[in-house]
């Protein structure tokens, strides 16, 4: 790809207006989706005023009620020390938020700085550390660093709390450079070893951090070529100031908003890359540079991701105003490969492909049609009164809401005219809504975001 | 005539036939038949049921100020603008118009009379009434009307005039509905509608009324009360048995076994099972009885001792009770008989692996079996309502229940050693776990007065883990579940109880029993629940509730707090619930009795 094309790709197209795809392709990828209402508004204003409302910290009355009612559920939660209802107890926000930006960002954070409660099991600091991701989400990514290097949840991990002055544990260092900030090949052994020292003495006690200057060990550090470094936070901004840094994780982004495929190369990261280099790696800026983009909108992008299944499930659920038992919902996910507060390893999940083999292609269908069933509540009401809450009259309107709201492509006129042959012909639904998403369900083009 | 409106569904019109066929009673001497309806249901009857009386619940229901106090909430109030209930409501205005008279007076008058209800071998029903003359005429007459018009509604089955030898009679899909003598009789099906009829006719003599186990069910029935018994009855266990229509599973598991494993067996060894419902003044109880074996095997007598005589212990008086559970089991005979009393290899394998883990884990110092040897027979577990002093700075955010049993002790002495053992050995084992940080760790304290002995399991907070949610920039306060438990073992003399706190323990030991009110017989296991000290708890850990139901049905919180109230309403109308299993008169009973709230 020439300069040209990359520099053609990253114009900001924030003064211009989305139609109605667009709209609600940003919706799907930044906002777990939206309802035809907010495509609509989203429609009728130019793109930066639309990126900014969604990457916005002003809270609604509405939506500082929820957040009340969210800490009180999280109180009882950890009151209860059940920390197995985490992932229910997120899925629930994911589905109510009214900030869904900014929890997919929390969502973002939790696979990249991946910390499983199959080992930590204290809901208590699980849910600190959930707390850290939201303070930071739209931040300074050198102050998540900071936090997540001290959070007691993270130190159990990745038994960083047993690094001591004589016998440094390289563990939490390695994965600090290998899947946190620079990636494989950016750094040595040696720098492991070096940024280990740099994190003697950060221990737990109790259940919070302390600098224990004891087991700190005081002398020069070496990392990454530079020297003079003593503590762990210079050997952070040490990292964070690599300019390798600020490519990793603007590549993490792109895969993770943009596409899963691996034809997008260095040169076109690079720009986002220098923007979070040149603004004090400030994530909300990046973001809306993202978002903004010629190429978040492009084919690039249009349908080059797959749905992970908590994405797929609590879009879903917020497209069509509705509501569900959220621990059935955190039991269906966990089947499928996600289970929230469970990552499988440090990695976090590998997504893309990765999500769907012949068991869960089925489970996915499987879902969405449990989804459709009798434990969700619509805020139309009862089934027999959704369609008209939508605005549909007739098999054909439904299918086309349908496709707008919920797929990345729209179908070919042959594949619509089926679907909508199917419903009519079979035992009518009491929705040909609901209907027209269960047929979608089962199609290829379902499972892409 | 009331023609049936034409979406007034088939259900509620196959139902207002039934119920208009059973009739508007008036006392059975009113009637024209001398003889028992037990003359004419069929001698293949293996269950068959007498209910009388039942329209007066109705009625006893409504005035209750609680079931009034229900029937204000905005949610409730709310469904009964439903089409839903709009629905029901056209149905009972149907009905109304059939039976010619509102439907609370209609069913009270229903049932003055005993109506009887067979079950045959074959799962058909059939139902006998005796109505007043005047409301037989009138019924037989509508229904001849509405046979005239055929189908009821689009949707429903002919409604067709029959006769059999000479007796009027309609069909409905399967249902029969004959007029005889002065009485209706109401069937599933041809057969029994004809072995019903042929009775009536004189044609046969064997029914229900010659069967022996009838004649035997009606010698054994319990006391009734012709002012409160609602529904007696009684079932032909040995038929049900031979045919393979009873199964009853045995030998499979402990828990079950410990159960209601002497019933099981009783009810395998009983030829009639006697039951009654029972409704006086706010009190429902439904009892179920079977004959005894006159001695008692030796596999069973953990159960209900040698003689059939031994009994639970009394309750003890204790405010803020939610839960008293009180048996007789002899475990120590029990597990000596486990291989003759278990026959599922599986289960005895569990029994083997579970007992080489406590044997470890006490480290072959005491075997389960010793333990159990120990232990008396009557033992009693029970839970309170929780309570902190208001002042106290360490009540936790959800407040479980107080609870600990409470028996007594054989050998007291060496029983005294092995239990103290076994206290020490759990506690040892829980501050292995606590040292994974899933809770803090525990410190035992023992401490003696008088003849008293009392060992305390108390847990440790460090500062480090005291995080209020006050001192934290992100909100996120630490766990404090285990502030409700500091696990006790107190042992008196022969007494012993073991609790989830310490002060509770004392109150277990110096918790005075109750006087028996009401005693029929021995009770060999009573579990006595208090709805109302539920709510009570309920209440206090409402958040609790809130917060779980909405994350089982993803509402918000209004809903969900709704949702919950009328629930915890409905709760409220019970005063109390009671489940025992007595010994009485060579019968083992099972009765359950629930007390509505009159305030």
């Amino acid at each position: 790809m020439s300069r040209r094309d990359i520099e053609k790709l990253w114009e900001s197209r924030e003064s211009e207006s989305l139609t109605n795809a667009e709209a609600a392709h940003l919706y799907r990828r930044a906002a777990f989706g939206a309802t035809s209402g907010e495509i609509k508004a989203a429609t009728n204003e130019a793109l930066g005023a639309v990126v900014d409302r969604m990457l916005d910290d002003a809270v609604s009355s509405e939506g500082a009620q929820l957040e009340k009612n969210f800490q009180q559920m999280k109180s009882v939660v950890i009151a209860g020390n059940i920390y197995t209802q985490l992932p229910a107890w997120w899925l629930y926000r994911l589905i109510h938020t009214s900030r869904p930006a900014l929890e997919q960002m929390v969502l973002f954070w939790h696979g990249h700085f991946a910390t499983s409660a199959a080992k930590v099991q204290s809901p208590t600091l699980l849910l600190r550390q959930n707390e850290a991701f939201r303070r930071h989400a739209l931040g300074s990514f050198t102050d998540l660093v900071m936090d997540v290097s001290r959070d007691p949840a993270m130190l159990l991990y990745l038994d960083s709390a047993t690094n001591r002055r004589n016998r440094p544990n390289e563990n939490y260092a390695r994965e600090l450079l290998e899947l946190f900030c620079l990636g494989v090949g950016h750094y040595t052994e040696k720098d492991i070893k070096e940024l280990a020292r740099a994190f003697t003495g950060w221990e737990l006690r109790g259940e919070t951090f302390q600098f224990n200057r004891f087991q700190h060990d005081p002398g020069e550090k070496k990392l990454l070529g530079k020297t003079g470094i003593e503590s762990g936070e210079q050997a952070i901004e040490v990292i964070i100031q690599s300019p390798q840094t600020a490519r990793f994780i603007a590549r993490k982004l792109v895969r993770y908003f943009v596409s899963d495929g691996d034809d997008i190369g260095d040169d076109l990261i690079e720009p986002l890359a220098q923007s979070f280099r040149e603004n004090g790696f400030q994530l909300r800026a990046g973001l809306r540079k993202l978002f903004t983009s010629r190429l978040f909108y492009s084919e690039l992008s249009i349908g080059r991701k797959i749905r992970s299944p908590v994405d797929m499930a609590v879009g879903l659920l917020r497209t069509l105003q509705a509501t569900t038992n959220t621990i059935s919902l955190a039991e269906s996910t966990r089947e499928l490969g996600q289970s929230l507060f469970f990552p499988p390893n440090v990695k976090g999940w590998d997504g893309g492909r990765q999500w769907i083999n012949s068991a869960t292609l089925i489970g996915r269908i499987n879902l969405v049609t449990k989804l459709l069933g009798p434990e969700t509540t619509f805020k139309a009401g009862s089934s027999e009164k959704i369609d008209s809450a939508f605005g549909v009259q007739n098999a054909t309107e439904a299918v086309g809401l349908a496709e707008s709201l919920l797929l990345a492509r729209v179908l070919n006129g042959k594949q619509k005219s089926e679907v909508v042959q199917k419903i009519s012909s079979e035992k009518p639904e009491r929705s040909n809504l609901l209907a027209a998403i269960k047929v979608l369900a089962t199609m290829a083009e379902f499972q892409l975001a | 005539m009331h023609r049936p409106h034409k979406f007034v569904p088939r259900t509620v019109l196959r139902f207002c036939l039934i119920l208009a066929g059973i009739g508007i009673g008036l006392p059975a001497s009113v009637g024209q038949q001398s003889n028992s309806p037990a003359e004419w249901l069929p001698s293949n009857s293996v269950l068959c049921l007498q209910v009388q009386n039942v329209g007066t619940v109705w009625r006893e229901l409504e005035s209750l100020p609680m079931v009034k106090e229900l029937l204000t909430l905005p949610d409730v109030q709310k469904a009964m603008q439903s089409p839903q209930y709009r629905q029901a409501m056209l149905g009972k205005t149907f009905i109304e118009g059939v039976v010619g008279q509102e439907l609370r007076a209609f069913s009270e008058e229903l049932t003055q009379t005993p109506a009887w209800l067979a079950v045959d071998v074959n799962n058909d029903v059939g139902v006998v009434f005796s109505p007043p003359a005047e409301a037989f005429e009138r019924l037989q007459k509508s229904f001849a009307d509405y046979a005239a018009i055929g189908n009821l509604s689009k949707d429903s089955p002919p409604f067709r005039a029959v006769t059999y030898k000479g007796i009027s009679a309609f069909t409905l899909d399967k249902v029969r509905i004959a007029f005889h003598a002065g009485r209706i009789v109401v069937c599933s099906s041809n057969s029994i509608g004809k072995a019903i009829l042929d009775r009536a006719l004189g044609e046969e003599k064997s029914s229900l009324a010659t069967t022996r186990w009838f004649q035997n069910a009606q010698q054994q029935s319990p006391r009734s009360n012709a002012n409160s018994t609602k529904i007696s009855g009684a079932i032909d266990l040995k038929t049900l048995r031979e045919s393979g229509k009873l199964k009853l599973p045995t030998g499979r598991e402990i828990g079950p076994e410990l159960l209601v494993g002497g019933v099981v067996d009783a009810i395998q060894a009983a030829d009639v099972l006697n039951m009654a419902v029972d409704w006086n003044g706010g009190n429902l109880e439904t009892r179920l009885s079977v004959a005894l074996p006159k001695e008692i095997p030796e596999t069973r007598q953990y159960f209900f001792g040698k003689d059939q005589i031994k009994a639970s212990p009394n309750a003890l008086s204790l405010e803020d009770r939610i839960l008293s559970v009180r048996w007789h089991r002899d475990l120590g005979n029990f597990w000596n008989m486990i291989p003759q009393i278990i026959t599922d290899e599986n289960a005895l394998a569990e029994v083997a692996k579970s007992e080489s883990e406590i044997a470890t884990l006490f480290g072959g110092m005491i075997s389960v079996g010793e333990l159990f040897d120990y232990l008396g027979p009557g033992v009693e577990l029970v839970a309170c309502q929780p309570k902190f002093q208001s002042e106290s700075k360490e009540i936790p955010e959800i407040q479980l229940p107080k609870f600990g049993i409470v028996g007594t002790l054989r050998d007291a002495e060496k029983a005294d050693r092995a239990l103290r053992l076994a206290f020490q050995q759990v506690v040892s084992l829980s501050n292995l776990n606590a040292g994974a940080g899933k809770y803090p760790p525990v410190e035992v304290t023992s401490e003696k007065v008088g003849s008293v002995r009392y060992l305390t399991a108390s847990y440790l907070q460090l500062d480090s883990m005291k995080m209020s949610s006050t001192n934290r920039s992100d909100n996120v306060p630490s766990s404090d579940l285990y502030l409700n438990f500091s696990p006790t073992l107190v042992i008196d003399g022969e007494r012993f109880a073991l609790s989830s706190d310490r002060n509770f323990a004392e109150r277990l030991l110096n918790g005075k029993t109750e006087e028996q009110k009401d005693v029929r017989g021995l009770d060999n296991s009573v579990i006595e629940l208090w709805p109302q000290a539920l709510v009570d708890l309920a209440r206090t850990n409402f958040e609790a509730l809130v917060a779980q139901r909405m994350l089982e049905t993803g509402k918000n919180r209004e809903a969900v707090v709704s949702e919950l109230e009328i629930g915890l309403t409905i709760v409220r109308c019970i005063e109390k619930v009671r489940l025992s299993l007595t010994t009485e008169n060579g019968n083992l009973v099972f009765s359950g009795r629930a007390s509505l709230a009159t305030k």
